[in-house]
């Protein structure tokens, strides 16, 4: 029986070294701190997630869910992935990089001192930055932020789940309802089926999702963060929500878009 | 001897003259109220009540009925005697009206003022635990005020040989079916249902022969009329009127374990309730009032008005600051972010372009009600007062904000979300009201908040006393005292003709019509105008945006110009709902002074009119009691209205149809004199005047337009050209007072 399973074993690692040795993608080529997320078409399903009516619960099935679904087919091309959220490190890499100052400084990198990052924070995720902020980021590393498919797909892999683990919610898996962010990386249990981590809790991800209606600006925001609001039905929910979950999120002004609880990460094209 | 005759004669005429003296100042010890039991006290098997109105004969002959309800002035009786009216309903294995209650005792209590009887009606029959206490008092007025609760008196080891201690059973009210001068004639039921009161007509003999009309069917004829008030208590009494005999009778509810919201009028008409009765309860089954009045159901309602107001402390509305506000109309409620109001690429406020832009979409408005927090908190541990030192420009950017809008005419709300405590605040009164006072604003934005808390009242009048709150919804009667404004979501005012009694009841509290989603919005605005409460609009719902359409605007801008023209009557003391007119399509709510009457019209089913029928608002339309010199003019449709006699009868006539469903007459002493000469007109107020004279054109969108002109001393003379014509060829000349009041409209055709 051993015999065997160690037959199995060393025929599926040959399988792979193979595989590795044909695909034109080979993992010396993927950049550093990122994943390859393999092209595919896959059944997207969007729930709109912005405030009112909604119950606090994570997700609601029903008539009322489902008047806040959509769902279709997207087809996506291969691409890369941060593993993780960009850090302060990763941010004062850019900062020092460019010389980067936002036209309206409000809130700005508001947990930093003088510039510089709190002593023992460099893996925690950047927070404090907007949406042009992260896109200046994301110009200077050669990425781009990802769209809401590239984003759920990371998360939720080929089988649609709710969080990136599995179906069900378990708190020791993500940063979420705590006091605040934690270094990147620190629940690699929550890892998705690619490998991404903390998809799901520590700083809600902005998307390439940016629109104007006419008369204002928003994009939408995924993956909630480490703050859990309670108490109201009324609160825009930025705390437990699933891989298919949105919430709509108004570019309002430079003081109000700023937000300790959300960042970002950045994919990249596969050429 | 003859003259001890004498002396005994005189002294006899004294004593006569005394105890007649002593008898009438005596008099009023005695009731005005008979209360008689016959054959005795002891053993009563009828009670008369009489006092000047009513005669009120109650049967306690093995059965609880009224036999007897006469209204004396007119001689009417109310109860047929083949209908005995029961005093109460308990639907249960043995009913009041049969043997099941056979044991009554009788007390009977006069007083200078009143008689009251009290009947404590049980059985000795084992199965039966009840006992049931009617009393009925009777003071001078047509009114029997009534109390009647009932007792479960269950003993154990006595009644649990048949029944548990816990019992279902029905109480009920079976009172209004009964009462009925004129059987079988069409009456009219006001009647409170869960979201307002209908008013409706109904045909048929008494109680199961009630059938509703359903007049809507029709196009001439209306159907139920909506009208509403406040959610909860107190709620207006259920009217039954007579309009052949011009009487009615009604019914008003202090207090009841019986809900008093039905969803038809056989309920509303004999309210009940099945209840459980666990040993040693009581259920209130009814404290209020039965009335008798000549008049139409508008005799109930002012009965009700008279009797809530009497309580109502009125201290916040006769606060000097607050008489700035009454006068305000139209307000904006708005999320601060769209690109309307904050310039993204500048990061600063824009409060005068909006507001100037406001002026020539809306002609402006009074005031700005400023959102800036829900849906944003919740996002961060920032809370809604957080917010306010990142706006843009911080707390000094909100400030300026404020400062433009003041110069601009415009009040200032802030919003204040009672629901937000992500900060778990202690003091989010103080807090809100120091932002308050620290920026100068005008009033609070109570968003959810039905029900407001006296104690952040207190807090703002710290900082700034005069500051107004305006409330989701509708107040509770309490919130109502200190809550001197309040936008009512469409639930219960969207349906014309709806009737917002709130309004009319407390013509000091400001009410603003809002709608969220609806993306027509017309009848909305009809409905503010018809009530003349305020209107709020909301385009910018939170972020996503739902814009008054180009008519609309047109609409709400022509509403927002009258309203303010005639603000001084409008919010008069003296407002009618529905006053009576001759035809069954029309709808008009009255606003009255001394020297001005406003009547705003709505006619129903303007589209169906058809001419098969015959039914074109034309005509006469309602009675109106002018004094000689007035005259009538439409200013919504910018139309005349004629003033006709008909048997003696001063009369609203309509020469010529109404555009629109909805038309504002406004009928005032005819101060300004116009001639015209060869195509040239000349406007003065003989005398001369104080005031301003002026011209006011007509686009063809309906709006006003400011033309030239003069002090009253002077003449205004102008030409066809001067300013623009209405459609129909007419231009306005109104003539103003010092307070800016309207105190004339001449309508002059100078087209065509």
């Amino acid at each position: 029986m051993l015999r065997w399973s160690k037959w199995v074993i060393k025929s599926h690692i040959l399988v792979g070294i193979l595989l590795l040795y044909i695909h034109p993608l080979k993992s010396q080529g993927i950049p550093k701190g990122m994943v390859l997320i393999p092209g595919a078409k896959f059944h997207y399903i969007q729930i709109n997630r912005w405030r009112e009516g909604l119950e606090i619960k994570p997700y609601k099935e029903g008539p009322i869910g489902d008047a806040y679904k959509e769902e279709y087919w997207v087809k996506l091309d291969s691409f890369y992935i941060d593993i993780h959220e960009v850090t302060n490190q990763q941010y004062k890499e850019f900062l020092d990089a460019t010389g980067y100052k936002p036209k309206w400084p409000r809130n700005f990198l508001k947990h930093w001192q003088n510039g510089k990052y709190p002593r023992g924070k460099a893996k925690y995720p950047v927070v404090h930055v907007d949406y042009w902020d992260a896109k200046a980021y994301a110009e200077w590393a050669g990425k781009e932020l990802p769209t809401e498919a590239q984003w759920q797909y990371a998360a939720q892999g080929r089988d649609g789940r709710l969080f990136p683990w599995g179906n069900e919610w378990d708190p020791k898996k993500a940063n979420v309802g705590s006091k605040g962010t934690c270094p990147v990386g620190s629940y690699l249990k929550g890892a998705s089926p690619f490998g991404v981590v903390d998809m799901v809790g520590n700083v809600a991800e902005m998307t390439d999702s940016f629109q104007d209606d006419g008369w204002h600006w928003f994009s939408y925001i995924r993956g909630g963060s480490w703050f859990q609001s309670f108490g109201s039905l009324w609160y825009m929910e930025n705390g437990l929500v699933t891989n298919q979950q949105r919430l709509k999120f108004w570019w309002l002004n430079p003081g109000f878009n700023r937000s300790p609880a959300i960042g970002f990460r950045c994919v990249k094209e596969v050429e | 001897m003859g003259s001890d005759r004498e002396v005994v004669f005189k002294i006899c005429c004294f004593w006569r003259i005394l105890s007649l003296v002593a008898l009438l100042m005596s008099w009023p010890c005695f009731s005005a109220v008979k209360v008689q039991a016959l054959p005795n006290e002891t053993t009563p098997r009828e009670i008369i009540i009489e006092n000047d109105s009513l005669l009120v004969t109650i049967s306690l002959d093995w059965k609880l009925t009224v036999n007897s309800l006469k209204y004396k002035p007119r001689d009417l009786e109310f109860i047929q005697p083949e209908y005995p009216m029961p005093l109460v309903g308990i639907e249960n294995r043995w009913s009041l009206f049969n043997v099941g209650f056979g044991i009554l005792n009788v007390t009977i209590k006069r007083t200078s003022e009143s008689s009251t009887v009290l009947i404590h009606a049980y059985s000795n029959y084992l199965e039966n635990p009840f006992h049931i206490f009617v009393q009925l008092c009777v003071r001078e007025s047509p009114e029997i005020e009534a109390k009647i609760w009932l007792e479960n008196r269950y003993k154990r080891g006595f009644h649990d040989i048949y029944r548990a201690g816990k019992t279902t059973v029905v109480p009920g009210i079976p009172w209004l079916p009964f009462l009925s001068p004129n059987p079988g004639g069409v009456r009219k039921v006001l009647y409170p249902t869960k979201d307002g009161y209908l008013l409706t007509s109904v045909t048929g003999k008494l109680m199961k022969d009630y059938h509703p009309i359903h007049e809507w069917e029709q196009p001439p004829k209306p159907g139920p009329v909506k009208l509403y008030f406040l959610w909860g208590n107190p709620i207006l009494p259920t009217t039954v009127e007579f309009p052949k005999l011009n009487m009615g009778v009604f019914l008003y509810r202090e207090k009841s374990d019986i809900p008093w919201h039905f969803d038809s009028i056989e309920k509303a008409l004999w309210p009940s309730q099945t209840t459980e009765v666990a040993e040693g309860d009581t259920i209130h089954i009814f404290k209020g009032v039965l009335r008798i009045c000549e008049g139409d159901w508008h005799q109930s309602y002012n009965w009700f008005r008279n009797r809530i107001r009497k309580s109502f402390d009125f201290t916040y509305y006769e606060r000097p600051g607050y008489e700035k506000y009454r006068k305000d109309f139209l307000a904006y409620f708005s999320f601060v972010y769209n690109h309307i109001i904050y310039d993204p690429y500048k990061n600063r406020f824009m409060p005068r372009r909006f507001l100037e832009e406001a002026k020539r979409e809306f002609d402006g408005f009074d005031q700005f009600w400023f959102w800036h927090s829900y849906p944003r908190v919740g996002v961060d541990p920032r809370d809604q007062f957080d917010l306010y030192k990142d706006l843009p420009g911080g707390i000094e950017g909100l400030k300026n904000f404020i400062k433009v809008a003041h110069a601009m005419g415009t009040k200032v709300y802030l919003a204040y979300n009672p629901w937000d405590r992500i900060r778990n605040r202690k003091d989010m009164y103080k807090k809100q009201a120091q932002i308050l006072g620290i920026v100068g604003a005008d009033g609070l934005h109570l968003d959810t908040m039905d029900k407001s808390d006296l104690s952040l009242r207190t807090e703002v009048d710290k900082y700034n006393p005069e500051a107004q709150f305006v409330t989701e919804g509708r107040p509770s009667i309490e919130g109502l005292q200190f809550t001197t404004e309040s936008f009512d979501h469409p639930i219960h005012s969207y349906p014309m003709p709806a009737v917002d009694l709130l309004r009319f009841v407390f013509p000091e509290h400001k009410v603003f019509k809002i709608v969220r989603w609806d993306r027509n919005r017309r009848l909305l605005i009809y409905n503010a105008l018809f009530n003349a409460t305020g209107y709020a609009v909301w385009e910018d719902i939170f972020g996503e945006i739902n814009l008054q359409s180009w008519d609309e605007k047109i609409l709400i801008s022509r509403y927002n110009r009258i309203m303010h023209d005639f603000a001084h009557i409008v919010t008069s003391a003296r407002a009618v709902p529905l006053i009576p007119d001759l035809r069954k399509d029309l709808f008009v709510n009255g606003f009255f002074t001394d020297e001005m009457y406003l009547y705003m019209l709505y006619q129903a089913k303007h589209d169906s009119v058809s001419h098969f029928l015959d039914n074109r608002l034309i005509g006469s339309l309602f009675y109106v009691d002018l004094p000689d010199g007035w005259h009538m003019v439409d200013v919504w449709n910018k139309r005349p209205v004629e003033i006709r006699k008909i048997r003696g009868k001063k009369i609203a006539f309509l020469p010529q149809e109404m555009p629109e469903e909805v038309g504002c007459f406004v009928a005032m002493p005819e101060r300004i004199q116009i001639s015209e000469r060869d195509g040239k007109w000349t406007a003065q107020i003989p005398g001369g005047a104080s005031g301003t004279l002026e011209l006011v054109g007509i686009d063809i969108t309906m709006r006003n337009q400011k033309g030239p002109e003069v002090d009253g001393n002077d003449t205004l003379n102008f030409n066809r050209s001067t300013v623009e014509q209405s459609p129909d060829g007419y231009v306005l000349v109104q003539y103003r007072n010092k307070k800016e009041e309207v105190q004339d409209v001449a309508l002059v055709k100078v087209g065509y």
